[in-house]
């Protein structure tokens, strides 16, 4: 039986529709590394789980071409790497986040190990998060909202934000708005122009105002449920 | 040795301190981190985000990955399984 049947089968099995598309991601992700020019060592998978193994030591061990150094890495992270890209992303471009989170870690991985203290989960959580945001910035269209303000200093929302303490606004930003808003938001109350955002973020400047406009909606919003 | 690998926030109003903080995400802070995250919104929001990966993790049955390690050790890597 084939590896689709295989997962079909798997689905159908009532496995739930996010574990199957994990296990689909896992093989892909083998073999866009191998692609990348990375030549496993095919006798070390299915040994013994390296559950017990740190992130170093697999990660030492995957870049000498260890498979089931990668299996354990995979198995380790790339569930909330998904599950992170998955809030805003659709499956397919979650999956695509998770890839190349990995192929990075293969082009970067011996720099990791060279510094002291190495944390192979905040690299691949700062990987997969930048190239979340630079998704979402490349599907914004930029659509011209009329209820979008050209100036946005004096609106009484950012003087409410301004208020806020950063901990309360940073629980707000992480519940309420996606990764390029929480961007466009804090480059705003960093006191950037339009056009210095829509640089930094690859943008242009009518999608700064549009996300902006959204993302002070959904705070508003927020904001307002609270006082209530 | 090479600058940091690991990418600040974007919105980061220290870059160099930012990578640091990534660096130090799921740690605890040093002094001077702390200080940088405790002003800096990006970095701070990345840490939050962080510390909340779990509530969004999909988690994977052992079942299903043995078959797919089974057909990858099968010799059919480098393809797309679907």
């Amino acid at each position: 039986m084939n590896l689709a049947n295989l997962l079909t089968r798997a689905m159908m099995l009532s496995a739930p529709l996010e574990t199957t598309a994990l296990g689909q991601l896992r093989a892909r992700v083998f073999g866009q590394l191998r692609a990348s020019g990375w030549a496993p060592t095919g006798e070390e998978r299915g040994g013994p789980p390296h559950d017990a193994k740190s992130d170093n030591a697999l990660l030492r061990a995957f870049l000498e071409g260890n498979a089931a150094a990668f299996d354990g890495l995979f198995n380790r992270h790339a569930p909330r790497l998904r599950g992170l890209a998955r809030r805003w992303l659709r499956a397919a471009d979650a999956d695509d986040i998770v890839q190349e989170a990995f192929v990075v870690l293969l082009d970067e991985g011996a720099s990791i190990l060279e510094h002291d203290a190495p944390n192979v989960g905040a690299y691949l959580f700062a990987v997969a998060r930048k190239k979340t945001l630079r998704a979402l910035a490349a599907r914004e269209t930029p659509t011209e909202d009329p209820d979008a303000p050209d100036e946005i200093q004096d609106d009484p929302l950012t003087a409410a934000l301004r208020r806020e303490d950063t901990e309360h606004l940073a629980k707000l930003l992480d519940q309420e708005c996606s990764p390029l808003e929480q961007d466009v938001v804090i480059l705003t109350l960093e006191d950037n122009k339009g056009p210095e955002i829509a640089a930094a973020l690859e943008i242009s400047k009518g999608n700064v105002r549009v996300v902006r406009h959204r993302a002070y909606a959904k705070l508003r919003r927020a904001l307002g449920e609270e006082a209530s | 040795m090479s600058p940091l690998p690991y990418p600040a926030p974007v919105a980061c109003t220290e870059p160099t301190l930012g990578a640091q903080a990534t660096h130090a995400l799921g740690q605890a802070l040093s002094e001077r981190l702390s200080r940088h995250v405790a002003s800096c919104r990006a970095c701070q929001l990345q840490r939050r985000a962080f510390n909340e990966l779990d509530r969004h993790a999909v988690t994977i049955t052992p079942e299903l990955l043995s078959r797919v390690r089974d057909h990858v050790l099968g010799g059919k890597t480098g393809h797309r399984a679907c």
